[in-house]
């Protein structure tokens, strides 16, 4: 089974925000930075700057919380991904992860955002100045 | 379809809550002036009656963003425009970090504030939801202590803030404001009109998106900067990206343009105390980037030893080596960071501070002002133990802060006995981390600086030193005067454009190319434009409408000078003996004056202001 | 022994070259690299290397790359190894 995911480095990350500035412009349509599927947190009067996302779990909290079955999960990819025709907006999926800004709700649509790794090719990754985010790829051929 | 504008101006009366509206930004205007420095002159020029008092009500303190502020274009700051209580001129400053990115997505390309409150406040803008709330209990706080105050209060951990700190509050002439975190917009006293207004903070929160013309093309605009910075051409980048701007301090030093001693000397051997490797084994941690920066050349770390020990500081950025280090001849790094970050607390310009406190060693070492005049402390040039304290009597005008709250130039006036003769400020702005002997084009930048002794408006040492061609002019020879007004002009034209798109400096030196500016403003406004049409046409308006604005204030040719110190020999370095005589300041003024369409006294004629669109401007 | 130097902004489009190998004796300085490089381009490089008015060779100019995090310029008398990476910056602005 696959599993790969974008995964986050604070040892190299500088705080720039570019992550999520590419993030909501391929999600959203537009520089939308606080609804992005990744999120820079600031620790220790600055000190370090914090990426963290969805990590595409083997068993999804998320998922399971989804009473409207809005969230599925692509076995053969590894990636947890949202139906937005069939999202509410109700937030149990953001309630149900533990992993701080991983699920966004974008008001305008309404609709939950998570990263999806841009189906293998993640704008976050391409465009991080630092490598301060990867694609990580586990197990599968 | 976008084009990068918010499309709203927000305007608030401190004085009364009810006076609170919005504007729709109207696109003849900004396509006239495009924001950042050019909205803030206009803005400012049509709403300050002239020789208003700084400190009145009527002086607006305005947070402009632009065009490109909040979009992927790199490194976009936002600036904070009034008039200077320090040098009653017009003043702009900058900032980095996310302040202005977060008021372009609560929906305002600039926030116009006027009035006074009676009591301290802080203004909260959560998109259209806007209120004068109580600070009555924030009042005292430093800059650091208030960002999780305040955050918690508006329950709101993603919240931008802005604000400032004791100096502020206690009107001190140089005040910052302080945006989170570790930015500073520090030049100028923005945080003194603020604090005059009783405004302690402005909190927001934006969410809505920018929407630009192509997006695409911007993108592929961005991923070209990258391989211009990383690879190719200018390798300065991985030098500034690695170093941040102290790995400039080695090039100052050993060409003789940084201020030792209150500038008698331009070079000493404290400085390598202070560079960029000074600072990495003393307290750097990790790169710092502002806000969609590929470059990050700020650093961030803890003081490991000695009295200071366990402070979170950031870089002690080049000027404040530059002042703070070796203008007070202070050579312990972990004092010089602890220093800066002082000012930063208190809220205090640290450039500023840096040269009064220079001044006061210099005062104190020609017996001019004694121990008893310091409340007992010895404040002997390196002495930077007494230099915290006197930093904390400044910012709380206890004893003499009181009189070096006002500014070097007001300190010296007020204690005579030929101290103005080695007050280096011109217009009553303290003189930067360029001392200018040996590099007349600098003196020639900091002569006619719109906001009075400022390297951000020109700053010419590298073309100088090196004698190299600005684009599309000719080389010059270091130490003469022939050709600077030429590049001093290219220079004032070029900041004057690209601030007004906000561009960070330090940035620009990083290998982006000029014609890159251009793509990204095109891309993101979908408006045409190349570099040189982006010069031509708003740099040069802009500049003029700053003069303008100075001008009416009552500034002029006499004002255009340098201090009495810059007019005595340079004692050592490369260009030792190099002095500014009244011969070539009056002769680069004349020449630098009629190239640029004004009269013989520093005025832009009728003719220059109207060919420059500026009718409105051309019978005052 | 043998040092890699990289051309930037002025000198790449002056020399139209982006990198070269210099070979210098055993225990070579910055200064002895300076006079190899005027030696072998000539007056532009010289101008840009030594200080005009002076003759002094500007030290701060030479860096190492390729190594994170490590940017400090080089002294005059700095002695070279082999292998060394080295670049030569452009002129610095701002601050």
């Amino acid at each position: 089974m696959v599993r790969q995911r974008v995964e986050g480095f604070f040892d190299l990350c500088t705080g720039c925000r570019i992550c999520e500035l590419v993030c909501s412009q391929k999600k959203l349509g537009m520089y939308k930075p606080r609804y992005a599927a990744i999120e820079i947190e600031l620790k220790s009067e600055g000190m370090a700057a914090i990426p963290s996302l969805c990590v595409q779990c083997e068993d999804p909290h998320c998922m399971k919380s989804c009473i409207y079955g809005a969230i599925e999960k692509d076995e053969k990819m590894g990636i947890v991904r949202i139906i937005r025709e069939k999202c509410t907006g109700c937030e149990m999926c953001i309630k149900a992860c533990p992993i701080n800004g991983a699920i966004k709700i974008d008001p305008a649509s309404n609709k939950a955002l998570k990263c999806d790794i841009c189906d293998g090719d993640p704008a976050c990754v391409k465009f991080c100045p630092t490598e301060a985010v990867k694609l990580i790829k586990i197990g599968g051929q | 379809m976008g084009n990068g504008y918010a499309g709203k101006i927000l305007k608030i009366d401190l004085s009364r809550k009810d006076e609170i509206s919005t504007d729709p930004l109207d696109m003849k205007f900004a396509k006239k002036f495009l924001g950042g420095k050019g909205f803030g002159a206009k803005l400012l020029y049509d709403l300050l009656p002239p020789k208003t008092d700084p400190y009145s009500p009527k002086n607006p303190i305005m947070y402009v963003t632009g065009p490109l502020t909040g979009t992927l274009a790199p490194c976009i700051r936002y600036c904070l425009v009034t008039k200077s209580p320090l040098t009653n001129t017009f003043n702009d400053t900058y900032a980095g970090g996310d302040f202005g990115q977060e008021l372009k997505y609560a929906g305002y390309d600039v926030v116009i504030i006027s009035g006074k409150a009676k009591k301290p406040v802080y203004l909260q803008i959560f998109d259209d939801d806007i209120q004068i709330k109580d600070a009555q209990h924030l009042w005292g706080l430093n800059t650091y202590e208030i960002y999780d105050v305040l955050k918690s209060e508006v329950n709101e951990k993603t919240a931008k803030v802005s604000c400032i700190g004791p100096a502020g509050e206690n009107l001190v002439k140089f005040a910052l404001v302080d945006c989170d975190l570790h930015r500073q917009a520090g030049r100028g006293g923005a945080g003194a009109v603020m604090g005059s207004k009783n405004l302690k903070a402005v909190v927001v929160r934006g969410t809505n998106g920018i929407s630009v013309a192509d997006y695409d093309r911007l993108e592929k605009e961005v991923q070209k900067i990258s391989h211009d910075m990383g690879i190719t051409d200018k390798f300065f980048a991985p030098k500034l990206q690695a170093g941040g701007t102290p790995a400039i301090v080695d090039f100052s030093n050993e060409e003789a343009v940084l201020p030792y001693k209150n500038f008698q000397d331009q070079t000493s051997d404290i400085a390598e105390n202070l560079n960029d490797k000074g600072q990495r084994k003393s307290f750097w941690l990790r790169e710092y980037g502002c806000f969609a920066c590929p470059l990050h050349c700020s650093k961030i770390g803890m003081i490991k030893k000695g009295p200071y020990k366990g402070t979170v500081c950031d870089t002690v950025e080049y000027e404040n080596v530059g002042l703070l280090g070796t203008n007070c001849a202070v050579g312990n790094v972990d004092a010089l960071a602890y220093s800066q970050n002082l000012c930063d607390r208190l809220g205090l310009d640290a450039i500023t501070t840096g040269n009064i406190v220079g001044f006061t060693m210099e005062c104190f070492e020609k017996g001019i002002i004694t121990k008893k005049d310091l409340g007992g402390l010895d404040l002997s040039f390196g002495n930077w133990k007494n230099m915290m304290e006197l930093i904390n009597m400044i910012a709380y005008r206890k004893g003499i802060g009181n009189i070096l709250a006002e500014g070097v130039m007001r300190a010296a006036k007020k204690i005579g006995k030929g101290t103005e003769n080695f007050a280096i400020h011109i217009k009553g702005l303290e003189s930067p981390a360029w001392a200018p002997r040996g590099t007349p084009g600098v003196g020639l930048a900091l002569m006619t600086a719109d906001r009075g002794g400022c390297h951000q408006r020109s700053n010419p040492v590298g073309l100088e030193v090196f004698g190299l061609a600005w684009p599309g002019g000719y080389p010059t020879e270091r130490v003469s005067i022939k050709g600077k007004p030429d590049l001093v002009i290219w220079e004032q034209h070029h900041y004057a454009a690209l601030y007004s798109l906000l561009m960070c400096e330090i940035f620009s030196h990083a290998g982006i190319t000029n014609e890159s500016y251009a793509s990204l403003f095109s891309a993101v406004t979908g408006w045409d434009a190349t570099y040189s049409s982006l010069l031509s046409e708003y740099g040069e308006r802009i500049w003029n409408i700053t003069r303008m604005f100075n001008w009416r204030e009552g500034f002029q040719r006499e004002h255009d000078t340098v201090p009495p110190r810059f007019k005595e020999p340079l004692p050592s370095g490369p260009a030792k003996g190099h002095k500014f005589t009244d011969e070539d300041i009056n002769k680069m003024l004349d020449e630098y004056y009629s190239k640029r369409g004004w009269d013989e006294q520093g005025k832009p004629t009728k003719e220059k202001l109207i060919e420059l669109g500026l009718d409105s401007m051309a019978s005052d | 022994m043998k040092v890699k130097i990289f051309f930037f902004s002025p000198l790449r489009q002056i020399l139209g070259l982006k990198e070269t190998d210099i070979e210098l004796p055993e225990g070579a300085t910055v200064a002895n690299l300076f006079e190899e490089l005027s030696t072998r381009f000539g007056e532009p490089v010289k101008k840009y290397i030594f200080d005009g008015m002076t003759g002094r060779p500007r030290g701060y100019l030479l860096y190492q790359v390729g190594k994170k995090n490590q940017s400090t310029s080089y002294k005059i008398d700095t002695k070279l190894k082999d292998g060394e990476k080295l670049a030569i910056m452009s002129p610095p602005m701002g601050g």
